[in-house]
């Protein structure tokens, strides 16, 4: 398979864009081969010596230019970028000292995983906890949070010039529907207390507060008939009309009501 | 090493088949079956629902239990997938078990506080429960923010409460103790104000991502290689796809809680200063007479050690436990460990405490 793969790569190593996207014409070899095996028309066997060649060449042409690139790729922190090569270095030297080596390229990054992640965590904790990095962050969110409300008031904007329902309109309804509903809720639970006279103090209070008004108007209404009943004894026993007696502004004067009764009681009254 | 055409070609096909169920999940997402205890709803309030499970076995203790999660993310995570699950656990032992979900919150809601969420659904639900279940004393567990949220109702209605069960509850937001996200809080990078006026509830998308932030490298790259190991390596996929689509289930966050969860907690740290009031009530926790069960995980990066010890203290409680372990914020919680240590440690500490008489029908 070798030969064949070798073959492919230097006859048909592609240029251009194809260059970009798979420079040394790996990933292409892969699917030839896979592509090879399905149809059971190339014979496959591949060794380890082999199998190790192929490693190289991956970590030759996805680390090295990497390297290269540093300068394009400044917005990556410094400590990442160093702790990205050094890894790299160790893992492809690990790789080909003569480790057992992964024949799938995820096991491969798994293995990889496995051995740099403590390193990887502990470079992103410290990159998360910087000054900068804080304040970036507060920016786009703050940029992020900006734009969408400036996005949304536009759409408002549009959706009432073509008579559409806003979103804040739907809102609205929703709103007013959560309020009916707790309406509702008090009502369930006023029902549900006097049910199982879980409101007995509430209720014992109120009843009490409301007896007692009652009690002071009454006793209000009595003192208001005695006065009358005087003064029609008054005026049947010939004598002249008692002034105090008489509806109007005077009574009112004399009986106005107490601190806690209100106008709307007089009027009752 | 010679590989004959046929076992390269076996063996192309099974990695292929691998391949392709590893990619499904990454671009769809991850499929799970959550929640299965069953459960009926017993209340409901606007969006938040309080679920009764059905009893697994004869009930043996009638100190009923009410579970509350936090406003983020969905609490299924306590009923995660049969023989993985916290409630289950519990309902096999002979507890009642209920558990107000919250509900996702429209944008209807952001106006819910604080406020609303302890004095009016929690005391309703409380209500609910004491009838429903004929009991004269409940026993309340609170996760995560549901932890702190129960510590305030507790502290404002003592009544009635028989013990207090906090898991990885955040109390004290002094900004030294609470790591990175003390740091992302602080008033001089985040405005809780702008991000509620622009979004109303803060997305769930964003409370996600800045969970996940808090270990990129194990939550970002970590779970996938975790996923890509156990399918490489033919082990089942249920657990892992369960938590996965539990981690990133977000939900809004209420605008108007959001906006007190940031400053008068983390910005401010007002409830270790007994400077919390809702609606005029002071929270005080050292009303909290009850027995204590607190407890906390040691490589807990969303609430840190320290940010959950300071409540113990904070407690008037005379019978309270400070129980530590080794676990974070959600292995404490679910998969193999929990099942051997928090699991057996939640079910003896409330058997222990949860006999009472019940009510006379």
């Amino acid at each position: 398979m070798t030969d064949k793969v070798k073959g492919r790569s230097a006859t048909s190593s592609p240029v251009g864009e194809k260059r970009r996207s798979d420079p040394s014409g790996l990933y292409r070899q892969w699917f030839d081969a896979v592509e090879g095996s399905l149809d059971g028309k190339k014979e496959v066997t591949i060794s380890p010596a082999e199998l190790g060649e192929l490693w190289k060449r991956w970590f030759e042409a996805t680390i090295k230019p990497r390297g290269g690139a540093k300068e394009m790729e400044s917005g990556l922190p410094g400590s990442m970028e160093s702790l990205w090569a050094e890894m790299a270095e160790d893992v492809s030297a690990k790789m080909l000292s003569g480790e057992t080596l992964p024949e799938d390229p995820l096991r491969f990054f798994l293995q990889w995983y496995d051995d740099t992640e403590v390193r990887w965590a502990k470079a992103a904790d410290e990159i998360l906890r910087k000054d900068e990095a804080l304040a970036e962050v507060g920016h786009s969110l703050e940029a992020y949070a900006r734009s969408y409300r400036e996005l949304l008031r536009v759409s408002e904007e549009g959706s009432k010039n073509l008579v559409v329902p806003t979103r804040s309109d739907v809102t609205r309804v929703a709103k007013l529907v959560v309020l009916v509903e707790n309406k509702v809720d008090r009502i369930e639970e006023a029902f549900d207390e006097f049910i199982h006279g879980d409101s007995e103090p509430a209720t014992a209070g109120a009843l009490a507060e409301a007896v007692d008004n009652l009690e002071e108007r009454m006793n209000r209404l009595e003192g208001k008939m005695d006065r009358i009943l005087a003064a029609l004894e008054r005026i049947e026993a010939g004598g002249e009309q008692d002034p105090e007696a008489s509806p109007g502004p005077a009574v009112e004067k004399d009986h106005r009501p107490s601190k806690e009764s209100s106008g709307a009681d007089r009027n009752k009254e | 090493m010679v590989k004959t055409r046929e076992k390269v070609s076996s063996e192309v096909e099974d990695i292929l088949g691998k391949y392709a169920e590893g990619t499904r999940i990454m671009f769809e997402g991850a499929r799970a079956r959550t929640g299965q205890t069953p459960k009926e709803i017993v209340w409901a309030k606007n969006k938040a629902k309080l679920y009764r499970y059905e009893p697994r076995s004869e009930k043996k203790h009638p100190v009923p239990i009410l579970m509350v999660y936090a406003l983020i993310n969905k609490p299924y995570v306590l009923d995660l997938m049969p023989g993985n699950s916290l409630i289950e656990y519990l309902t096999g032992q002979g507890f009642d078990v209920y558990l107000l979900d919250w509900g996702v919150p429209g944008d209807e809601d952001a106006d819910l506080s604080f406020e609303d969420y302890v004095l009016d659904y929690m005391r309703l639900a409380v209500k609910r429960i004491l009838r429903t279940s004929r009991a004269e004393e409940y026993t309340l567990f609170g996760y995560c923010m549901g932890g702190t949220i129960a510590a305030m109702y507790a502290a404002l209605f003592p009544e009635h409460l028989k013990n207090l069960v906090l898991l990885t509850t955040p109390i004290d937001f002094t900004p030294e103790k609470i790591g990175l996200l003390g740091l992302w809080t602080d008033k001089k990078y985040l405005d809780p104000d702008l991000l509620v006026e622009s979004f109303g509830n803060v997305p769930g998308e964003i409370v996600d991502n800045a969970m996940q932030m808090l270990k990129p490298v194990s939550n970002y790259v970590g779970a996938h290689a975790t996923m890509w190991e156990r399918i490489l390596e033919e082990k089942p996929m249920e657990a892992w796809e369960s938590m996965n689509k539990w981690v990133k289930d977000g939900t809004p966050f209420p605008g108007a809680a959001f906006k007190q969860w940031i400053r008068d907690f983390y910005q401010q740290n007002k409830l270790v200063k007994g400077e919390i009031e809702l609606r005029g009530h002071k929270v005080d926790l050292s009303n909290i007479t009850c027995p204590l069960l607190n407890i906390a995980g040691k490589q807990d990066h969303i609430c840190p050690l320290p940010q959950t010890e300071p409540t113990t203290s904070l407690v008037s409680s005379v019978d309270k436990e400070y129980f530590v372990l080794d676990a974070g914020h959600v292995g404490l919680l679910t998969g193999g460990s929990a099942k051997k240590d928090l699991w057996p440690k939640v079910s003896g500490w409330l058997s222990e405490r949860s006999g009472t008489r019940r009510v006379a029908s």
